[in-house]
């Protein structure tokens, strides 16, 4: 009895290899007969990506050393047809100690004809490349974004209504559109956070008037190998309270995209060079002077631009495997927010870093990165910050 | 008690045998899965023979089939630097190299008839022809 | 106002479908493999993945998520995708 016992263990776990061997040999012969194991109509994937690692921010003569949790972004997946597909998009961070879930896009789409695929919910807008197909950690080449990008950035992230996009060929040059409609960005008034006045804030769910936001992006493949893309976009919507003061002020954004990847044979490597600029223009509004009980306003210019320029280099095809792994990347970006406005500031940064991709989807990125300029409400001063970091991030 | 031992004796032997088969059988069926370096064609491959051996025409055809399908991973020149491969393992092959250029006509027939991930098996993409005369073509690589 | 503007873009944008489907792909384009439209187009924003990264059916969900994002053509997507189940194996 005790063999028995003693055998159990073993009889089982065979037991177990020979159930996975029989469905092995199964799939293998359904391969065979070419009939596969039939997958049903209800495809899901689970996608994501992830990031951690350890800065040093200096700022002031004072070093903060600082390991980074990162985001947890999984992507969920689901295709039903050949038309319909649908993706989501969480993101879960700790915030102030604790840990929060976002949703960062929901979206359904619907593949109407060659040319158009029709989309709703909340989606990445498409205005410029970076904040739609580029800031993901394992897409970035740096760990940071650019100037106007991100927390109290000027360019738009996401937003929630319909949206229509597609891509077709004229001859050898390829064009490619999406035009949306969505609730809009939100002025801040001021009245919860009067040095943020005049500010836009993007993402919301709700809308806060009637007026929908239209906006789209035009981008163009001149040549047929699709290296080389130019994109223009654009965003217009009325952004104050529906009913207040500000209910008619309406903001404009633009932005031109640059992309260029390219084989340089002769160096036996690959360089990508990208760059974005947005420029955003509130109209005019009369703000309250903070801390005032006279009912002082105040006005401003409400412009702001900001741009980014990235060139990226990987010798990958040198025979040395651990050289060909390794990118050297380098970025410039610089923001002016509007003069007189307590937000006002006008930053230059330069960020380079050293990657070492250990695939095409995991990367361990050495960077540095200096910040220089106007600080912002928090700090009038001029600033200087200093950032070290390595990161690793995946894609999976 | 005895006929109890005997029994699991008897299945713990079957059982065991069966982690065995099923070692060897997967060393055999999924050996290609395996990503080492080396790729070896079976011998019966060497046995085939080209068709268009220094075919000057076939060479002009696999040329075009070549810059299609092939050129984004191998490279224009066949060097394996192809923008596409930089990040496959293993790397695609460098069809100047001495290790390509000293394989058979069959065997590398063999192989891009076959495939191995990630290179594609082109048996039902391509026809026998436009194999052979890629087989052709990639002669031309062969330093001089 | 603002319904009009809506409403004319679309009309504008039907008017340029209908424009754009009678225009025809250059044959260059329409030559263009699975294997060229992946090479060219995933590098575009990040790294081509290695075929062998998913099976048939992932493959089939993943490439209908980026002939979205992506904007690649059906067709295009369609060869992307037959190009990587045939090279995963």
């Amino acid at each position: 009895m005790k063999n028995l016992w003693i055998i159990m263990p073993v009889l089982l776990m065979s037991l177990g290899t020979y159930a996975q061997d029989s469905l092995s040999t199964y799939s293998r012969q359904a391969a065979q007969n070419n009939i596969s194991l039939k997958p049903g109509d209800s495809r899901f994937m689970l996608r994501g990506y992830y990031h951690t690692g350890l800065d040093a921010v200096t700022s002031e003569g004072e070093t903060d050393y600082n390991f980074a949790g990162g985001t947890i972004a999984p992507i969920l997946m689901y295709k039903q047809s050949d038309r319909l597909f649908f993706e989501a998009e969480f993101e879960g961070a700790f915030e102030d100690g604790e840990f929060e879930w976002g949703l960062e896009y929901a979206d359904v789409a619907y593949v109407l004809n060659n040319y158009m695929t029709v989309r709703a919910g909340k989606f990445l807008l498409p205005f410029g490349t970076f904040m739609e197909k580029l800031h993901p950690a394992w897409i970035n080449r740096l760990s940071t974004r650019p100037l106007g990008f991100g927390h109290d950035g000027i360019a738009p992230t996401t937003d929630v209504g319909v949206e229509l996009r597609g891509a077709f060929h004229l001859g050898d040059v390829k064009l490619n559109y999406q035009a949306y409609v969505i609730n809009g960005p939100q002025l801040k008034d001021g009245s919860e956070e009067p040095d943020e006045a005049g500010m836009l804030m993007f993402g919301y769910m709700a809308d806060n008037n009637n007026d929908k936001a239209v906006g789209g992006r035009l981008g163009f493949f001149p040549f047929s190998s699709s290296a080389l893309e130019i994109g223009l976009s654009a965003l217009s919507g009325k952004v104050g309270d529906k009913g207040s003061r500000f209910a008619d002020v309406r903001a404009n954004l633009y932005a031109i995209d640059f992309s260029l990847v390219k084989n340089l044979s002769f160096m036996k490597s690959m360089v990508d060079i990208k760059g974005q600029y947005n420029y955003s223009q509130i109209g005019n509004a009369n703000y309250k002077v903070p801390e005032d009980t006279t009912d002082l306003f105040y006005d401003f210019t409400n412009t702001s631009n900001s741009y980014y320029a990235q060139v990226s280099i990987r010798p990958s095809f040198v025979s040395n495997e651990f050289i060909s792994n390794l990118e050297l990347v380098g970025r410039y970006s610089s923001m002016d927010t509007p003069e007189g406005s307590l937000w006002e500031q006008s930053p230059t940064q330069l960020a380079i870093g050293l990657n070492y991709w250990i695939d095409w989807r995991t990367v361990i990125k050495l960077g540095y990165q200096t910040t220089d300029g106007l600080g912002d409400h928090d700090s009038p001063e001029p600033i200087t910050q200093d950032m070290f970091y390595i990161h690793w991030a995946m894609g999976f | 008690m005895n006929l109890i031992k005997k029994r699991t004796a008897t299945v713990a032997l079957a059982a065991a045998m069966l982690v065995l088969y099923s070692f060897t059988e997967k060393g055999m069926e999924h050996a290609p899965v395996l990503q080492n370096n080396d790729w070896v064609a079976p011998k019966s491959a060497d046995n085939l023979k080209n068709p268009f051996k220094g075919d000057e025409t076939a060479i002009k055809k696999g040329k075009i089939t070549y810059q299609n399908m092939c050129a984004i991973c191998h490279g224009d020149k066949g060097k394996g630097d192809g923008m596409a491969g930089m990040s496959l393992k293993p790397k695609p092959s460098n069809f100047t190299s001495e290790k390509v250029q000293s394989q058979s006509d069959g065997a590398l027939f063999w192989k891009m008839t076959t495939g191995r991930a990630p290179m594609a098996g082109y048996k039902d993409i391509l026809t026998e022809e436009q194999r052979w005369q890629l087989v052709s073509y990639l002669r031309t690589f062969k330093k001089q | 106002m603002k319904k009009l503007s809506v409403i004319t873009s679309i009309i504008l944008m039907v008017g340029i479908i209908g424009y754009v489907s009678s225009c025809a792909p250059s044959a260059k384009i329409t030559a263009k493999t699975g294997a060229q439209i992946w090479g060219e187009n995933c590098i575009r924003c990040h790294n081509p993945a290695s075929p062998s990264t998913f099976s048939d059916v992932q493959w089939d969900v993943a490439t209908l998520h980026m002939q979205i994002r992506a904007n690649l053509t059906p067709e295009e997507a369609t060869k992307v995708k037959e190009f990587l189940q045939a090279a995963n194996n």
